[in-house]
């Protein structure tokens, strides 16, 4: 369905508002869906967003996230789906890597600063969606905010290093079993959610990582390099999967 | 006090009754409201409204493709409970828009 750009961008800031604010998809699609009809038949008589919400887009999007119910299990479905998808990427570079140690502050830690992540997040995809802020700000905004959780993931790796207590230790045949398990769980999520990015964010950052830390180059050069792979890889792996999306939207407007 | 203030408590009722009249989408609705001199709604306004009257059972939705093709469009019937409400409303309407023409004639005279 054709719309100008101004409503497109409030009917996605819309979407992201509801699913932060834990509606359900099938409702949030039923709605929005809705609204870009009324939209729809509403720009072809001259109409804009504003003629329609009567309102600031927050007030508007409160108001419809008013009425619709927290879908508990959805969030609980995503928060599963976090925890296990960042856990099992972990883990693999852990398997790949060969050290399967792993202590009480790791075991509890690493969870719980996964769920604080992702709860940073949603509040800030919530409150950019809520406003209309210039993309700079946005993105300023996306990079210090998850940037907090993220540090404290990274300290949480940093004391196991220097003061956990191995609590479990997998050998040979625990790595082999949990490399397995880590591939399944994020092919799994990548079915689930549809989007390549689980399966190739670990091909674009372990395949690299694998021949660097068994390259010839100095200890320092291969440090470099791998604390460089994570974030080039990550973002190629971002850049397919909004790629794949875009496509399909394309697809959906023609 | 303001038009859509006043308003807030019978855009229920006059949806209702729209919609007793057969099944309609959300922008027929604007219209019908339009053509009985409902020009302060604002469109958006109904559709959280809408959300509410199908949480407490007052009506169904029914998705149709449209006569253009392209996406579904989503059509509101009245349920047994939505009918008696709007019942209720007519009798509470007629009681209060009495009264409330009585004091203003009074005020009036």
């Amino acid at each position: 369905m054709n719309v100008s750009k101004e409503s497109r961008d409030f009917l996605d800031r819309l979407s992201i508002y509801l699913i932060t604010s834990g509606k359900n998809e099938k409702e949030i699609r039923e709605i929005t869906g809705e609204l870009e009809d009324h939209l729809h038949e509403a720009e072809q008589n001259g109409k804009s967003v504003e003629d329609i919400t009567g309102l600031t887009p927050k007030a508007y999007m409160d108001q419809i996230a008013k009425e619709m119910p927290f879908d508990k299990m959805g969030v609980f479905k995503y928060a599963l789906v976090l925890i296990f998808g960042s856990i099992a990427f972990y883990v693999m570079g852990d398997a790949i890597n060969g050290t399967m140690d792993y202590s009480w502050i790791i075991l509890i830690g690493l969870p719980v600063m996964i769920l604080f992540y992702g709860v940073m997040v949603a509040r800030l995809f919530k409150y950019t969606a809520g406003k209309v802020l210039s993309k700079k700000k946005e993105f300023t905004l996306l990079l210090v905010m998850s940037g907090v959780p993220l540090a404290g993931m990274g300290g949480v790796v940093f004391l196991e290093k220097f003061i956990g207590d191995t609590a479990v230790s997998l050998g040979t045949t625990g790595r082999m079993v949990g490399f397995v398990l880590c591939a399944l769980i994020l092919i799994g999520i990548s079915i689930w959610s549809k989007t390549p990015i689980m399966i190739i964010l670990p091909i674009v950052v372990f395949v690299p990582q694998y021949f660097i830390e068994r390259s010839s180059w100095s200890e320092e050069t291969q440090l470099m390099m791998i604390g460089m792979i994570f974030p080039i890889g990550f973002m190629i792996s971002l850049g397919i999967s909004f790629l794949q999306i875009w496509r399909k939207e394309r697809k959906q407007i023609a | 006090m303001s038009s859509s203030q006043l308003l807030k408590g019978v855009l229920e009722g006059c949806l209702l009754s729209i919609i007793s009249k057969g099944e309609t989408y959300g922008y027929e609705m604007i219209e019908k409201l339009a053509q009985h001199g409902f020009t302060m709604v604002k469109e958006g306004s109904i559709y959280p409204l809408l959300l509410r009257m199908k949480k407490d059972g007052l009506v169904t939705t029914v998705q149709k493709e449209m006569p253009s093709g392209g996406p579904k469009r989503k059509y509101y019937h009245l349920t047994p409970a939505g009918q008696e409400e709007l019942e209720q409303f007519k009798v509470r309407w007629r009681d209060m828009s009495t009264s409330v023409n009585r004091l203003m004639e009074e005020e009036e005279k």
